[in-house]
């Protein structure tokens, strides 16, 4: 716990008794002020990748070094498990425009229009550009098919807890694991207080430099890229993990899901009627061997709202 | 002696007899008095060792019974026969007396113990009955601790097999307006029946439900064994669940003090409710059962005990009637 009182215990008791582990950052991204648990450490990102991903394509659409209407020919990823969204599971090949496979990637998550994005803007110039805008604990390496060739694909839907149980047994120390979609040194990886600092990035007003705790000042993505994903965050469809406990007619909840195997995340920013913003990321991994977990859910909910609170109670 | 009779080896070993005890008496009459035959039949039993061995043994020329050289050279191997199945028997009768140290689950009621002690000594059997955790009696039956242990199994391995469910705290009586509880609490007409099963699934709370009001389901020490608590642990993954509504509670009696203080449910057989005075029904949606079998050490005589308990044993478990 950073921050505030010692509360951080029970709140990971309530974690462990829904058998998760998790990080969280909460921060007041006007005043900076902050609480979390264990939000250093480094987890996989899952689907919160494209988050990155999109800021960087939406800044070159923005430059006019990418055309946002062009259309670009994706073939279909015919993927029938449940969980892959939009292109993924198209039967035939389609034209999309590119500010349309972003509109797809972060509102949807689909893996295949974040994968066309990647043919026009590879993972290593992604991690260029956040490295640009001091985001340096973000690490893009590798496309997001990855992430639907897991045992879950391999086994039969009868087995799915199996697959889940490969998942949990095969970590290792220092954040390691047999299945690369699940190893930070190799998969897409950052920590709770990276992803926060990105969402910073998207939320800072006007072209001011913001975050007083960053010495170097550093250069900003646009601010038509920066609007243009707030938008698309907004629109999220994914409302099942921390929106019920976040949002409310005077709170809007702008947010990216990343579900994969154990991992559980959810990174956005909650905008209250009375001006406050207040940036949440949730990262979390599960000990329990299932695919549908509403427990899991409730509780990264409640642990979130728990910790939102205690930041406004704070100001 | 031209014919020579084999004799079997028990009229051998009463040849044996007879023929020491008079020679140790010097008189067929005193010899057959002292081992309780008639002298007639000591005489026979001499003759036809005679006929056995192929020689006389003892001279009856005389007014004693004295022994011939031959019947010197042989007497002490017949003394050691009869010596040694005397001592055959004291054994045997050592044997079937020596209690028969058997391990049996924790929390039984002194009752039902004593009822299978009971049953087993119709059948020659006496218990030591000693009281174990699954884990101390397999152990204890491995290196000799016990002569068996009732041992948990896996279903299709298991001699007698007890169908587990939940047991609920009973209905308390209703409080009518007057605040006087209604005897055996009738349902109204028109009030929906009280269900004779559950599901495990109807425990998942909703969302608006704290985690303190989430219903737990409490395993005692007897099923903490992979093949109950791991199929309870994947039903409780999939049916949605909270990690802590599968409890592993670490005596029974923890177990039944929480149930009885909420609207929690052990597990347990339809026995064990009764005995517990707990509200039994089945879980359909997690048909399990506890399999026993018993379990010893090599070269005891195990399969013959579980024969023979059998009946007893199936009645002191609540199991379904011995395959």
């Amino acid at each position: 716990m950073t921050g505030t009182d010692d509360s951080g215990a029970d709140l990971v008791d309530r974690l462990a008794a829904a058998g998760l582990r998790a990080s969280v950052l909460v921060r007041d991204l006007d005043t900076g002020g902050e609480v979390g648990l264990d939000p250093d450490r480094p987890w996989p990102l899952a689907s919160l990748a494209k988050v990155a991903q999109a800021l960087v394509v939406l800044d070159r659409v923005a430059r006019r070094r990418l055309d946002g209407a062009a259309r670009v020919r994706v073939e279909p990823g015919r993927v029938d498990t449940p969980g892959p969204t939009g292109l993924t599971r198209f039967r035939h090949p389609a034209e999309v425009a590119v500010d349309d496979l972003v509109s797809l990637s972060v509102s949807l998550s689909d893996n295949a229009a974040a994968d066309a994005l990647f043919a026009l803007v590879p993972p290593d110039e992604v991690s260029d550009a956040l490295a640009g805008w001091g985001l340096t604990g973000l690490h893009v390496r590798h496309p997001f098919s990855a992430l639907t060739r897991t045992p879950v694909e391999l086994f039969s839907a009868a087995d799915v807890d199996l697959a889940h149980s490969v998942a949990i047994g095969e970590g290792t120390e220092g954040g390691g694991h047999r299945l690369p979609q699940l190893d930070v040194a190799r998969t897409n990886a950052g920590s709770a207080r990276s992803l926060v600092d990105l969402l910073g990035v998207v939320w800072a007003r006007g072209d001011d430099v913001g975050d007083a705790r960053r010495p170097q000042p550093c250069p900003r993505p646009h601010p038509e890229a920066r609007a243009r994903l707030r938008g698309l965050l907004a629109a999220n469809v994914h409302r099942h993990r921390l929106a019920p406990d976040l949002a409310s007619d005077a709170a809007t909840w702008s947010s990216k899901t990343g579900t994969l195997l154990t991992l559980r995340h959810e990174v956005g920013v909650v905008e209250h009627r009375d001006g406050t913003r207040i940036a949440v990321a949730v990262l979390s991994g599960s000990r329990i061997a299932a695919s549908v977990q509403p427990a899991a859910e409730a509780t990264l909910g409640a642990v979130a709202r728990r910790l939102h609170d205690d930041l406004r109670d704070l100001a | 002696m031209p014919d020579r009779h084999t004799l079997t080896v028990m009229d051998l070993l009463a040849g044996c007899a007879a023929f020491a005890a008079v020679s140790d008496t010097g008189s067929f009459t005193i010899g057959a008095a002292r081992i309780r035959i008639p002298q007639s039949v000591a005489s026979r039993r001499v003759a036809a060792l005679e006929a056995d061995l192929g020689g006389r043994l003892l001279d009856r020329t005389g007014r004693r019974a004295t022994l011939t050289p031959f019947g010197a050279a042989v007497l002490p191997r017949a003394r050691r026969l009869v010596d040694d199945a005397a001592a055959l028997r004291r054994d045997a009768a050592r044997a079937r007396t020596a209690p028969f140290r058997l391990a049996l689950p924790v929390g039984w009621p002194v009752t039902v113990a004593a009822d299978l002690a009971l049953a087993a000594r119709a059948e020659g059997l006496v218990l030591d009955l000693q009281h174990g955790d699954p884990a101390d009696r397999d152990r204890s039956s491995r290196v000799h601790d016990v002569d068996a242990a009732l041992t948990c199994v896996p279903a299709d391995q298991a001699t007698w097999s007890v169908r587990l469910g939940a047991g609920t705290r009973p209905a308390s009586p209703r409080v009518t307006a007057g605040g006087a509880p209604t005897a055996g609490a009738p349902d109204r007409p028109g009030a929906s029946p009280r269900p004779t099963a559950l599901r495990l699934a109807s425990f998942r709370a909703d969302r608006s439900t704290p985690p303190a009001g989430r219903r737990r389901l409490w395993l005692e020490p007897e099923d903490d064994v992979p093949t109950v608590r791991d199929a309870v642990l994947r039903s409780r993954d999939a049916t949605g669940l909270a990690a802590d509504q599968v409890v592993l509670a670490p005596t029974l009696t923890a177990a039944v003090t929480e149930v009885l203080g909420s609207d929690d449910a052990l597990l347990c057989t339809e026995r064990q409710a009764v005995d517990l005075r707990l509200r039994w029904r089945p879980l359909t949606d997690l048909p399990l059962v506890r399999g026993y079998a018993l379990r010893g050490p090599v070269g005891g005589d195990v399969a013959r005990v579980a024969e023979a308990l059998a009946g007893a044993m199936a009645t002191a478990l609540g199991a379904e009637a011995a395959p």
